[in-house]
C-alpha cells in the first residue's frame, strides 16, 4: 500500500516536472494550429462523410512536434474518434541539401473491436517547384482487448497481423498564383491520417490562401482510386477540404 | 549537384511507376485510364443473373468432405500471348477435382489473360458441371481485353454464393468479384446482407476473393484500399468467417487472425515452379487446410 503510494507520488512528480519542460519549451517555441472540416464520400462510407481535425504543432528550431485528433462522422462509422496521430521532425544538411525527416505514430480505431497502429520514417526535400517525400512504414492490425476477453480467445490464437514494409511517397508540384495564392497538385499514398499501400496512389490539388503572417487559409481536393496497377482503375472515393492554419506566436 | 539529385529522383518515380505496374506483355493497358467495364455495372449484371437462376446447393451424403481451390491459371499466357499456355497445370487441377473425394472445385481469378479465345480453352478444358461442380471468380486478367464479356456470357454472375450440404450441417460459400481491387458499393452492401442474413444459418463460412488482402512482402500487386480492408476485415471477425482464400499475388501465405485465416495461393500458372492447389477438408469436427504441391502429380 506504501509501496504504492511512493509510486504515485513519483509518477506525480515526474508530470509535473514534464509539464513544466512542455510549458518553458512552448513559450519559447512557434506553435500552430491546424485545423480542417472534410465532406466527401467512398465506396464505404455509405452516403457523405464529415471529418473535422486538429493538429497542433511546435517548433523549436530545426526540430518539431506535431500532434492531432481526427472526428469522423458517418453512417458507417461505429465510433465518432477515428485517428490520432504524432509526428517529431528535424531538419539535416544532407548532400548541402536540406531534408527534413519525421519520425511518425498513426492510431486508428476502425472499429469496435480491432484498431491499427503505423509507424513510419518519412523524409522531406522541396525546391521552389516539386516537392518529394519518401518513406517507410510498417502496419499493425490487431484486436482490442476487450475484443479478445468478448471473443474468448486462447492464447494460441493470432490476434494481431503485421505487414512489416510499406513504402510511403509524394511527389508534388508547387506554383504561386500570385502574392496570396499558392496551388499544389501532387500525387501520394499518404494523407494526415491514412497511409494507403504503396500500389494505392491517391491525386490532391491543393489551393492555400496566405491571409497574413498568422493566418493561412487552404483547400484540398483528393480523388482515391483502386486498381491501378491492376489496370482496372475504379473510382474509391473523393474528399473536399477546408483548412485554417494559425500560427499562434 | 543539387541538379544532378532532382533528375535521379525524377528517373527514380518513373522506373518506380513501371515497375509497380509488374508489366507483362498480355495485359490491356488500356485499363489504367478507361476500363470497359466498371465493379458497380458489373455487380449490377451479376445480380440481374443472380435473381434469374437459382442459388446452388450442393448435397453430400457424408459429413466429411473435400473441395480443391486454385488460383492464377493464367491461360493465354502471363507474359506473351499463347492460348495453350497455362493448360498444363489447369489439366492437373481437373484431374484431381474429377478424383470421387473432391466436391467441387474453385479457381479464384486470374483463370485466363481476358482474351476471348483464352477463355474458350478455358471452356473446352472444364468437366461436365454436373458431374464435376466448379466455381469461377473473376481476377483483373480476366476483365483484360473486354473479357466480362465473355466471362458473363459463358459463366454468368462474379458476385454470388452457394452452400454445401452434409446430412446435418451446412456451410456457406461467398465468391465475391475483386477483380478491380474494390468491391465496390453494391456488392459491399451485398456481402453485409448475406452475413448479416445467412451466416447464423450455417455452420461454417468461407469467403474468396481474387486480390488478397495483406501485405507480407513488397509486391507490385494491388490490394484493397485500407479503408474498404476495414470494413471487410470487421465483417469477417464479427460474422465468424473461417476462411478467406484468395490469389493475385502468386506467392503462398497465410495470416491467422482470430477465428479468420487469410490464404493468398500459390499461382497455378504453368511457369510456376511452386503450383500447388489448396485441398480443403471439412468433418464435423474441424475444417482444416492443406496444399497439394503440382510437382508431385503427373
Amino acid at each position: 500500500m506504501q509501496k504504492s503510494k511512493n509510486n504515485s507520488i513519483k509518477l506525480m512528480k515526474y508530470s509535473i516536472l514534464l509539464f513544466f519542460i512542455c510549458w518553458h519549451n512552448l513559450v519559447y517555441s512557434q506553435v500552430s494550429v491546424d485545423t480542417y472540416l472534410e465532406t466527401g464520400s467512398t465506396n464505404v462510407s455509405a452516403g457523405l462523410f464529415g471529418n473535422f481535425s486538429t493538429q497542433i504543432s511546435a517548433l523549436f528550431g530545426s526540430f518539431s512536434v506535431s500532434t492531432g485528433g481526427l472526428l469522423n462522422f458517418s453512417n458507417a462509422n461505429t465510433s465518432v474518434f477515428s485517428a490520432y496521430s504524432i509526428q517529431a521532425a528535424n531538419e539535416f544538411k544532407i548532400l548541402n541539401l536540406p531534408v527534413n525527416i519525421a519520425a511518425l505514430y498513426l492510431w486508428k480505431p476502425f472499429s469496435a473491436d480491432l484498431r491499427e497502429s503505423d509507424f513510419g520514417l518519412l523524409a522531406k526535400f522541396r525546391t521552389k517547384h516539386w516537392g518529394y517525400q519518401l518513406g517507410i512504414n510498417s502496419r499493425i492490425y490487431y484486436f482490442t482487448n476487450s475484443a479478445r476477453q468478448k471473443y474468448n480467445f486462447a492464447d494460441s490464437v493470432a490476434t494481431s497481423i503485421w505487414e512489416p514494409f510499406n513504402l510511403m511517397y509524394r511527389l508534388s508540384y508547387y506554383q504561386s498564383l500570385g502574392k496570396k495564392w499558392d496551388f499544389e497538385a501532387c500525387v501520394t499514398n499518404f494523407d494526415r491520417y491514412i497511409i494507403e499501400q504503396e500500389t494505392n496512389p491517391l491525386l490532391q490539388a491543393k489551393f492555400s490562401y496566405k491571409l497574413n503572417d498568422k493566418l493561412l487559409f487552404y483547400s484540398d481536393l483528393g480523388y482515391m482510386q483502386a486498381g491501378l496497377l491492376n489496370m482496372r482503375v475504379n473510382t474509391f472515393g473523393l474528399f473536399l477540404r477546408g483548412a485554417v492554419l494559425w500560427k499562434i506566436n | 549537384m543539387e541538379n544532378k539529385l532532382k533528375s535521379s529522383i525524377h528517373i527514380f518515380l518513373v522506373l518506380m511507376t513501371f515497375f509497380f505496374s509488374g508489366c507483362s506483355l498480355n495485359v490491356d493497358i488500356g485499363g489504367f485510364f478507361f476500363p470497359s467495364d466498371l465493379i458497380d455495372s458489373r455487380f449490377k449484371q451479376s445480380e440481374q443473373w443472380n435473381n434469374s437462376h437459382l442459388f446452388k446447393q450442393l448435397t453430400v451424403s457424408s459429413e466429411n468432405y473435400q473441395i480443391l481451390v486454385a488460383g492464377d491459371s493464367h491461360i493465354g499466357g502471363f507474359a506473351e500471348v499463347s492460348h495453350s499456355e497455362g493448360l498444363k497445370n489447369f489439366t492437373k487441377l481437373v484431374i484431381e477435382a474429377k478424383k470421387p473425394e473432391n466436391t467441387a472445385f474453385l479457381i479464384v481469378g486470374d483463370i485466363v489473360s481476358g482474351q476471348k479465345e483464352d477463355f474458350d480453352s478455358l471452356k473446352a478444358n472444364l468437366p461436365d458441371y454436373n458431374i464435376n461442380p466448379y466455381f469461377l471468380l473473376v481476377g483483373n486478367h480476366d476483365l483484360y481485353f473486354d473479357g466480362w464479356k465473355t466471362f458473363y456470357n459463358y459463366f454468368g454472375s462474379s458476385t454470388y454464393y452457394f452452400s454445401i450440404k452434409t446430412p446435418t450441417f451446412s456451410d456457406l460459400y461467398i465468391c465475391l468479384d475483386s477483380g478491380s481491387g474494390t468491391l465496390g458499393v453494391g456488392q459491399l452492401a451485398w456481402l453485409k446482407n448475406v452475413l448479416e442474413t445467412e451466416r447464423a444459418k450455417y455452420r461454417n463460412c468461407f469467403v474468396f476473393s481474387h486480390v488478397n488482402f495483406f501485405r507480407n512482402r513488397r509486391t507490385g500487386s494491388t490490394n484493397p484500399l485500407v479503408d474498404e480492408l476495414y470494413v471487410l476485415m470487421d465483417l469477417f471477425a464479427t460474422n465468424r468467417v473461417n476462411l478467406v482464400i484468395s490469389g493475385h499475388d502468386h506467392v503462398r501465405s497465410l495470416n491467422y487472425f482470430g477465428f479468420t485465416t487469410y490464404i493468398t495461393m500459390d499461382a497455378l500458372l504453368d511457369a510456376n515452379p511452386n503450383a500447388s492447389i489448396l485441398k480443403l477438408t471439412v468433418s464435423t469436427t474441424k475444417t482444416s487446410f492443406s496444399f497439394m504441391d503440382l510437382k508431385s502429380l503427373n
